[in-house]
């Protein structure tokens, strides 16, 4: 009876009504009942199942066509090509440096069969290559280079050898569009991408930044400007037998450095390990005694000082002074009595060492250290000099006729670039500028070093240096760009017998937008070239910068000044639309 | 009822197995295509990246004075400030003096 309890669930010992039925059939409906469940948990089973494929199928379609770029990441295509370095473009958007793909041809010796045939092959292909070398290295059965940094040509060459040892390496390569062009700007990379000099190295870091490199690096410099002044220069070296030169052209209300060439140059495509002094970047890196370029910043002080107007007249003076065991002199015989800007004007060494006197050391040191004149230039490169007074151990602790030398701008080697950098400070307003080379959305305001009157007087007088008949600076007075300008004669520091001839011009001279500094080293005279001097033609006989320096000047200002204008509206408006009307 | 059950989720079930199915390969074709696309971008890309370059060394200042010295062009000069029209107005203007100076020189010529 229990088993019979035990067996039947549904019975119940309080149970007071009772009914029959078939237990034969109960039994078959509850087996039944048993039976669809069972089934009825496999479709929900299956369905499941087939619900959470459908889900993972959904939800991977939504992943790839709204995850498009993790999934299908360039990194994760080995097709894609991603340059390790950020482009670099000048200031228009012209492509100057990119990164390729090229390839190293390396040899697996255990892969050569035939070693001689092989080396045959190498000698008839590339006499260049040293083929004791290459067959020692062979002969070690070491993995080694062939060929570095292989052109169309040579991999054509070494593909068609058919040989299963020579590997082509892949690795990026810098490539320079204007090869020598920006040659002391760019600088040069290594094999592994790490810049080594010039730009390259100082933005080293900002041109790997992954997150930028679909953003190039744009510099100030104009490609097209750049090109015309580094042809201009090359033709003077040849007309002038010059043994070097640079040329500098900046922005004189911002410090953009437009244009900066330096000669001799290089092609930096070639990667030659160049140790030359000679081709140093003369203008950032060369530190020059620049001559009378210096006496328009005594003039400026002594004239901001108010010690002085460009009227003053200053009298009796001494054809020479002598100066503890130095004697000071002029190149030329001057009237006893000259005025502040015909002393400029004439480029008087006495006159100018007159006002220095007037100004007292204390006030000219001071006004040195404002223009930071003694200080290493600042600018976006590696390559930069560092300025000095000849027999100085420090820069401030002048001895006697320090000033009077300096103030005509011998015994004191700055860099080019600071001299311009000046001349753009006088020029501007007096405002103080910082040179650059990177292209800036905002530009720092600077301290004056003197007031915007003292900057009209000296454009002024510096205009007179061109066009007035005692002017050093006749063959720069280009129609239509107002050029000014002071020129500087002076002996190479440390080889007297070189001359250097500079000449340092603002333009236009009403309202400077631009400064353009011309150097050439040791320049001879040009025998056989004709001078349009003031209208009249005449035969090359003299050697000053006036008559080198001012003249390559004025042809360069002459080309750049209509592509200037034409980017520049209001240079335009008040210098081309004048001439229409 | 049972037997009615089944049937419809057989028949769901069936559709979808062949929901399923078409959608997995759907998804297949899309990845196949993204990728030879993708493929073909980056073969294009690398075509523009290599005929930029090309494109700038061949518009490049230096190559350009060098060919053309090289056809013997005669070289470029700086436009003269005198020469420098600004519309077609201007030109027509200035070629008018020109030529008034011109008939006025031949009259002149003429009587003498």
């Amino acid at each position: 009876m229990k088993r019979k309890r035990k067996k039947n669930k549904d019975f119940n010992i309080n149970q007071k009504s009772f009914y029959f039925e078939d237990y034969l059939e109960t039994n078959q409906k509850n087996k039944k009942v048993k039976n669809s469940n069972i089934s009825q948990d496999r479709v929900y089973l299956l369905f499941f199942l087939f619900f959470s494929l459908i889900t993972i199928f959904s939800i991977k379609i939504i992943f790839v066509s709204l995850k498009n770029l993790e999934i299908y990441n360039k990194k994760n295509n080995s097709s894609h090509f991603i340059a390790l370095r950020r482009d670099i473009i000048d200031r228009n958007g012209i492509l100057i440096s990119r990164n390729v793909k090229s390839f190293h041809a390396a040899i697996k010796p255990n892969l050569i069969k035939n070693k001689e045939n092989f080396l045959i092959k190498i000698r008839l292909n590339f006499p260049d290559l040293s083929i004791k070398q290459v067959e020692q290295k062979l002969d070690k059965g070491k993995y080694f280079y062939l060929k570095k940094r292989l052109d169309q040509n040579d991999k054509e060459k070494l593909w068609s050898l058919g040989e299963k040892g020579i590997i082509f390496e892949p690795f990026q390569s810098r490539i320079y569009t204007h090869a020598n062009l920006y040659g002391h700007i760019l600088g040069q990379v290594d094999y592994d991408n790490y810049g080594i000099s010039g730009v390259e190295k100082y933005f080293d870091k900002e041109l790997k930044d992954k997150k930028l490199l679909n953003n190039p690096l744009q510099l100030t410099l104009d490609t097209n400007i750049q090109h015309i002044i580094d042809d201009e220069l090359n033709r003077a070296l040849e007309t002038f037998n010059a043994s070097g030169g640079g040329a500098l052209l900046m922005d004189a209300k911002n410090g953009e450095v437009l244009s900066l060439v330096s000669l001799p140059n290089f092609n930096i495509n070639t990667r030659a390990n160049i140790k030359d002094k000679n081709y140093i970047n003369k203008i950032t890196k060369g530190v020059y005694e620049l001559g009378s370029i210096f006496k328009t910043f005594t003039i400026a002080l002594a004239i901001e000082k108010n010690l002085v107007s460009p009227d003053t007249i200053i009298k009796n003076i001494p054809r020479k002074i002598k100066c503890s065991v130095h004697e000071i002199s002029d190149i030329k015989k001057f009237p006893k009595d000259l005025s502040v800007e015909d002393i400029l004007i004439r480029s008087s060494n006495i006159g100018i060492l007159m006002l220095a006197k007037k100004i007292g050391e204390k006030d000219y040191k001071s006004f040195i250290q404002e223009t930071n004149l003694l200080n290493t230039p600042e600018l976006e490169l590696e390559e930069l000099g560092t300025p000095f007074i000849s027999g100085q151990t420090q820069s401030f602790e002048w001895n006697k006729c320090k000033l009077e030398t300096i103030s005509y701008g011998h015994g004191i080697a700055v860099t080019p670039l600071q001299a311009t950098a000046t001349y753009a400070a006088l020029a501007n307003g007096g405002n103080v500028i910082k040179p650059t080379i990177i292209k800036k959305e905002k530009y720092q305001d600077n301290k004056k070093i003197i007031s915007s009157k003292t900057s009209k007087k000296i454009n002024a007088i510096l205009r007179k240096v061109v066009t007035e008949k005692e002017g050093t600076a006749s063959l720069a007075n280009i129609y239509g760009y107002d050029v000014g300008g002071k020129t500087g004669t002076s002996q190479k520091y440390g080889n007297e017998n070189e001359n250097l001839n500079t000449f340092i011009s603002v333009f236009p001279s009403q309202d400077p937008k631009y400064v353009l500094l011309v150097m050439l080293e040791n320049p001879q005279v040009a025998t056989d070239l004709i001078y349009n001097y003031r209208g009249m033609q005449i035969k090359g006989t003299r050697n000053e910068a006036g008559w080198n320096s001012v003249y390559v000047a004025g042809k360069i200002i002459k080309k750049i000044g209509p592509i200037l204008a034409i980017k520049n509206k209001e240079f335009y408006n008040k210098h081309v639309a004048k001439k229409l009307n | 009822m049972s037997k009615i059950n089944l049937i419809i989720s057989i028949f769901i079930f069936s559709i979808l197995l062949s929901i399923t199915s078409v959608i997995k390969n759907k998804t297949r074709i899309i990845e196949k295509s993204i990728y030879q696309i993708d493929r073909k971008i980056a073969a294009i890309e690398k075509d523009l990246h290599e005929t930029q370059l090309d494109y700038f060394y061949v518009s490049s200042p230096g190559y350009l004075s060098k060919k053309i010295k090289q056809l013997a062009f005669i070289e470029y000069m700086p436009m003269d400030f005198s020469r420098i029209y600004f519309s077609y107005r201007d030109f027509t203007d200035s070629q008018k003096k020109i030529t008034i100076l011109k008939i006025d020189n031949e009259k002149k010529t003429k009587k003498k």
